[in-house]
């Protein structure tokens, strides 16, 4: 028996294990037979719907809030666009519109303008080519005539006005930066200031940003360059701040004293008021010039620093005189006097009298007068980096703004100082005049309405902030606000945006003009993860010709449309097994492979736009050397031939994407950061990485490379879950070739990276950026840029000198310690944003491609971001449904195989066979 | 019984109230917050006009979120707390809709998987169990605690891949996942709907099922044994009853004491969806739902769903101590 039931288990456990073994071996071997043949399967356009795989969708469907990339994608199937994306005939994307394009605008013109506000806002300002010369920039947008929306309700400016003035609205809390355009008015509008100047991007219900940008002008105020600000209000706050930079000093002190045991490791400082200057750059540690040519920090024979306290290291005189002003002031007399008037002992009066002295001494340094201060005094506590007191002015600046502030808190209405933005006007063409736009003359047969935009000064990207989508003002406003509103958009009323515009069916349920039209109502549309279209009826007439000589716009052949949740991993197999008719798996070479199994699968790609790259921030590896040695180290050229192949992938060699019209062409890898397995000299890649870090003054102790009691030492991030990313396996020989020169390099995961990201907490990492269609380096790379990413290319450090790996204890460093430490970085910097500021003024794109040449070699050169690969998508159809020859011929970032969905169809039954 | 009942009710109401608040504190004190991810995303693949900590302060003070302070914290609680007990669970920030209404639109799905899946293994472990009890050591017993144990031990992601391979890929007699065909005609009958949507359901059925027979035939088998030992079988045998009648009537009916008591407790499960199974057949089930929120922390939603199963947890912690006294005269309650 005991046999028996041994040898069915025996039987069992091994059945089981054939079974997980074998079964997955049977599963993945090739049943679609592959091949070029395969059987075509007529369906029919009237009953047989086009389906789409797609992931997760969250269900938000609205054009206005939509966040996710799936929601979008559903969504856009039923909305147009007031203008789209087309490449010419260099393959470089530029906007457009047309008669054979789905857009709202049938031509538009763009014209760069000088005189005052007025004379251009009434049409009277002079045209000129020059961008330098521009004062602003008039964009006008030819209107369709004719066009209906899916329920037959006429698509007219007005509903391209209410779009508008849902993004410009300061409630508005969506993704689209429409608002971060220099619209002429907008400003006003937002602030209810007839006053508010143009210049400055309107912050609108952001109270934080608000006060940001009143600070911002009080410090020019006090630097006395021109500012919005009145003297009034620049004395009140000038008074204020005096106030808190004494709380701040206060503050400081507090910090500092007592504190001894933390500097006396690296440091002679001794006594509060040394740690209390040190702290505020009065007391700085002295620099000297190595053999190398670069500055270092100067130690004593005992091994600490030598600071301005010490004499002089070349000279051996003292250079502050601190010492003797505290030993003259510090008497004994003094001493007994503050004991009997404070009845205490000796030790609180020194200390008292001590923190009086340091105290005093660093407020009289800024503040002369403490009742009538000087300005120019002030302007440097901005600058020398008392961030207590500004923050704390901004705090207050900002609490006034709430307080008096009557709107936005209850959504209640108000009567509006502002009503309209003066610079987005509406206008009409008479018939038999012709409107003179980029896409060539055309003659009007009849009256169109134009819209114009008055942009300040030249923006080149502003063109695709216009390009928003156009929905349908009847559905998406309530009555209330069409009868009682200008535009059918309720002024900073938050009931208006959450419970009108965001109504739970206006969510679920999109409606617009786009090629298809949502079915199924509100709980319909999206059901069982199935979302349903139908063909929309009324898309013929976005040719603008009233029905009229019907163009390429025609009606979709196939009536319905749907798209299919499916889980990402089993998306080629529901492509394989006819679940779904289109899919856009990721393109690994594994994916393509599998798809070729399928004769009855076709697949296209096309070049993202976006590109991977490795960052380093300069906050934690300040030598630029050794940014230059980590790079060297990265084979980029390793995740082309090893993750993506060179079908999929190629590698990049500037922080652009290659698809970007301004990507300069027959570039290749950058001479001081690429890697060489043999470098130039005949020195390995070894001796390289190690000559280039010894040159930043790192030296060898028992194989790892220290300097100043550190050693380098850092974590490669891979931004993500899983190791299954394409920087992993470069990161990983990286760190090898690295820690044999004498680094320290862990590689990990992590998945809250991007979150890190934001907030500059990472030394190295892999991502990819996305990019828009317009390059504008500005927010990326220029030293004024408030975004994310200058953090992390280390601007805040080497702009502000704050923090550097060797003094992070320390919450105020000296400034100019760290402006000769920086001084290389600083001066590319400068160079790039000069190189930024040329491409911004003008919105000639051969100009602007020049210019951007020259600061993605600066760039390169400031070692803080190593571009890697650029890869391709892929989309996946069963071709023996649908007819290949109806899709994108050739499909690009900017216009995707299945993008004119309206012309896809599926084979048509020969009519012999389908008279038979 | 009755005060027994009211006892209890009120004490679920403190260890609901306990439960609020543990969840609400982890929700918030997670390192990663639905607003910083969806934020980090869009701003750090791409230049941001703004910087992201003011975006997300921004958004912070619009959802309420922007205190992070301890009593901060406890503020956010409260507010939630009180509408809660007004039955508004909130919006959910990734759905855009009202919790309540997110998850008792898409809780049907998974109740009839769940449901029909409980309802075929007790069909199946039943029997099984009883029958192996019956032949203890035997090859029927050996094979199906074998099997059953490699049931057990299968992760339901690996084992619902395998399926899908075998079933829907390479034999093409099931679908890959969803609930409804895209390809079934615009014109299809109800009933051919119907029918499509059983299809769908066959696969994820069969897995929960052959991963769920396992435990439940070993409870079943435990528990026959023990009653196959008890006095008054020996007895009934004794009496010359026939084995069938003895197994049937006498053993069947005891061994059932435990079982229906522990049904009560799957209450939750059977409305709470099944996190994995319904993600790898892309099911629009609640526990799809579910997962992708708790990924993304969506605060209103994981409030709302974890208190949802948490109230179904104590109703169902009741409804066993009730179903105790109702199939077993011998326990009394109220004392």
């Amino acid at each position: 028996m005991k046999r028996t039931a041994k040898r069915i288990c025996s039987l069992a456990l091994g059945a089981v294990t054939a079974c997980a073994t074998v079964l997955p071996a049977v599963a993945c071997g090739n049943k679609g037979g592959g091949g070029d043949t395969y059987e075509i399967v007529y369906k029919n356009t009237e009953n047989d719907a086009l389906s789409f795989g797609i992931s997760t969708v969250d269900g938000n469907f609205n054009p206005f809030f939509a966040t996710s990339a799936s929601d979008v994608t559903v969504l856009g199937q039923t909305q147009v666009s007031m203008m789209t994306a087309k490449e010419d005939a260099k393959g470089d994307p530029i906007p457009y519109c047309g008669e054979d394009e789905p857009t709202v605008a049938l031509n538009y013109s763009e014209k760069m303008l000088k005189g005052d506000k007025d004379a251009v806002l009434s049409g009277r300002g002079d045209e000129t080519d020059k961008g330098t010369e521009a004062d602003y920039t008039e964009y006008k947008f030819l209107i369709k005539n004719g066009l209906k929306f899916s329920d037959g309700k006429p698509l007219t400016i007005d509903d391209v006005l209410f779009n508008l003035y849902v993004y410009l609205d300061p409630m508005y809390t969506g993704s689209a930066t429409i608002y971060s355009t220099k619209i002429v008015g907008l400003n006003a509008y937002r602030t209810q200031d007839p006053d508010a100047s143009d210049d400055v991007i309107s912050s609108g219900g952001d109270y934080y940003a608000e006060a940001l940008q009143i600070l911002m002008s009080f410090q020019d105020w006090l630097d006395g360059e021109t500012t919005t600000l009145d003297d009034a209000t620049g004395e009140a706050y000038m008074h204020d701040l005096v106030g808190f930079f004494k709380e701040d000093l206060n503050e400081i002190w507090t910090a500092s004293a007592g504190t001894q045991e933390a500097y006396k490791e690296q440091y002679n400082l001794t006594q509060d008021w040394e740690i209390f200057f040190y702290n505020i750059g009065f007391v700085q540690r002295q620099v000297q010039t190595n053999a190398n040519g670069r500055q270092e920090y100067v130690k004593g024979t005992d091994g600490k620093y030598l600071t301005t306290l010490d004499p002089d290291v070349k000279t051996g005189d003292m250079t502050t005189t601190f010492a003797d002003d505290f030993e003259a002031y510090m008497t004994d007399d003094l001493v007994n006097e503050y004991m009997q008037s404070e009845n205490c002992n000796e030790e609180t009066a020194r200390y008292e009298l001590e923190k009086a002295w340091a105290i005093s001494y660093a407020f009289d340094a800024y503040v002369t007068d403490e009742e009538n201060p000087d300005k120019s005094g002030l302007y440097y506590i901005f600058t020398d980096g008392f961030t207590g007191a500004t923050m704390k002015l901004q705090e207050k600046i900002e609490g006034k703004l709430i307080e008096t502030d009557g709107v936005g808190e209850g959504g209640s209405a108000q009567e509006m100082t502002v009503s309209s933005i003066s610079g987005i006007q509406k206008s009409t063409l008479a018939s038999g005049e012709t409107f003179e736009g980029k896409l060539g003359d055309t003659y009007l047969n009849e009256d169109f309405d134009v819209l114009t935009i008055y942009v300040k000064g030249v923006d080149p990207k502003a063109i695709w902030n216009f390009s928003v989508t156009v929905a349908p003002k009847h559905y998406y406003s309530s009555e209330d606000a069409i009868e009682n509103t200008q535009f059918g958009v309720k002024f900073k009323n938050q009931s208006f945006f959450e419970e009108v515009l965001q109504a739970p069916d206006k969510n679920k349920l999109p409606k617009g003009a786009g090629a298809y039209a949502a079915v199924g109502g509100a709980d319909g549309f999206f059901k069982n993860n199935v979302i349903t279209y139908v063909r929309n009826t009324h898309f013929e007439t976005m040719d603008g010709r009233n029905g009229t000589e019907s163009t390429a716009l025609h009606n979709a052949n196939i009536k319905y449309m749907k798209y299919q949740v499916v889980n990402p991993d089993k998306l080629i197999s529901a492509l394989a097994t006819g679940s779904v008719m289109v899919g856009e798996p990721s393109a690994s070479q594994d994916n393509v492979n599998e798809v070729g199994k399928y004769a009855h699968l076709g697949q296209k790609n096309y070049w993202t736009n976006g590109y991977g790259y490795v960052g380093i921030n300069p906050k934690y590896v300040p030598d630029i050397e050794v940014r230059q040695a980590i790079m060297m180290a990265m084979n980029t050229a390793s995740i082309v031939q090893n993750y993506y192949t060179p079908a999929l992938g190629k590698t990049v060699y500037r922080s652009m994407s290659t698809e970007s019209w301004a990507y300069p062409d027959n570039v290749s890898g950058y001479p001081t950061v690429t890697y060489n397995s043999k470098t130039s000299g005949g020195k390995s890649l070894q001796k390289t990485i190690e000559s280039l870090v010894e040159s930043a003054g790192w030296r060898k102790s028992g194989g790892v490379y220290a300097k100043d009691g550190q050693t380098l030492k850092f974590v490669f991030t891979i931004a993500g879950e899983t190791t299954d990313h394409p920087a992993y396996a470069m990161f990983n020989t990286a760190a090898q070739t690295l820690n044999a020169c004498g680094f320290d390099i862990n590689v990990m995961t992590d998945p809250i990276a991007l979150k890190k990201l934001a907030r500059g907490e990472l030394a190295v990492w892999a991502a990819a950026w996305s990019s828009s269609v317009d390059p504008d380096l500005y927010q990326v790379y220029h030293k004024d840029s408030s975004a994310t990413s200058v953090e992390n290319w280390g601007y805040p450090t080497i702009l502000n000198d704050s923090t550097d790996q060797f003094t992070k204890n320390i919450t105020i460093s000296a400034g100019a310690l760290k402006d000769q430490t920086f001084a290389g970085e600083k001066a590319i910097i400068d160079k790039l944003s000069e190189y930024i500021e040329l491409a911004r003024e003008t919105i000639n794109q051969a100009e602007r491609e020049e210019y951007y040449a020259t600061a993605l070699d600066l760039i390169m050169e400031l070692a803080v971001e190593l571009p890697t690969y650029q890869r391709k998508d892929l989309v996946v159809y069963n071709r023996s449904i649908i007819d290949s020859a109806t899709l994108v011929q050739k499909p690009t970032s900017t216009m995707g195989a299945f993008s004119r969905i309206w012309e896809v169809n599926y084979h048509v039954r020969p009519t012999a066979d389908a008279n038979a | 019984m009755v005060k027994y009942i009211i006892k209890r009710l009120l004490i679920s109401l403190l260890v609901l109230f306990g439960v609020s608040v543990i969840l609400y504190f982890l929700v918030r004190m997670m390192p990663m917050s639905y607003l910083e991810s969806k934020l980090s995303a869009s701003m750090g693949s791409s230049a941001g006009e703004v910087s992201f900590e003011q975006r997300l302060q921004e958004l912070k003070e619009y959802y309420g979120l922007a205190d992070d302070s301890f009593f901060g914290i406890c503020k956010g609680y409260w507010d939630w707390l009180v509408k809660f007990v007004q039955g508004d669970m909130g919006v959910s920030f990734k759905y855009a809709q009202p919790v309540e209404e997110v998850i008792f639109e898409n809780m049907g799905v998974s109740f009839a998987v769940s449901f029909i899946s409980l309802i075929l293994q007790l069909l199946i472990a039943i029997p099984l169990g009883i029958k192996c009890a019956c032949n203890q050591y035997g090859k029927l017993d050996y094979a199906a605690t074998v099997l059953t144990m490699i049931g057990i031990s299968f992760p339901t992601f690996f084992f619902g891949s395998l399926v899908i391979k075998l079933f829907s890929v390479e034999f093409g007699w099931f679908p890959v996942g969803g609930l409804e065909s895209t390809t079934l005609p615009m014109n299809a009958t109800e009933w051919q709907k119907f029918g499509d949507m059983l299809w769908h359901l066959v696969l994820p059925i069969f897995v929960l099922v052959i991963l769920g027979i396992g435990s439940m035939m070993r409870y079943t088998r435990t528990n026959t044994l023990e009653v196959l030992n008890a006095d008054y079988i020996r007895t009934a045998r004794a009496k010359g009853l026939s084995e069938n009648k003895v197994v049937y009537k006498h053993v069947f009916r005891n061994t059932m004491i435990p079982l229906v008591t522990t049904l009560a407790g799957v209450l939750p499960g059977l409305f709470g969806g099944s996190m994995i199974t319904e993600t790898i057949f892309a099911l629009p089930g609640i526990g799809n739902i579910a997962y992708t929120a708790l990924r993304e922390g969506d605060i209103p939603f994981i409030m709302g769903y974890n208190m949802f199963l948490a109230i179904l947890t104590v109703v169902g912690v009741l409804l066993t101590d009730l179903m105790y006294a109702v199939v077993d005269p011998r326990v009394k309650l109220g004392k």
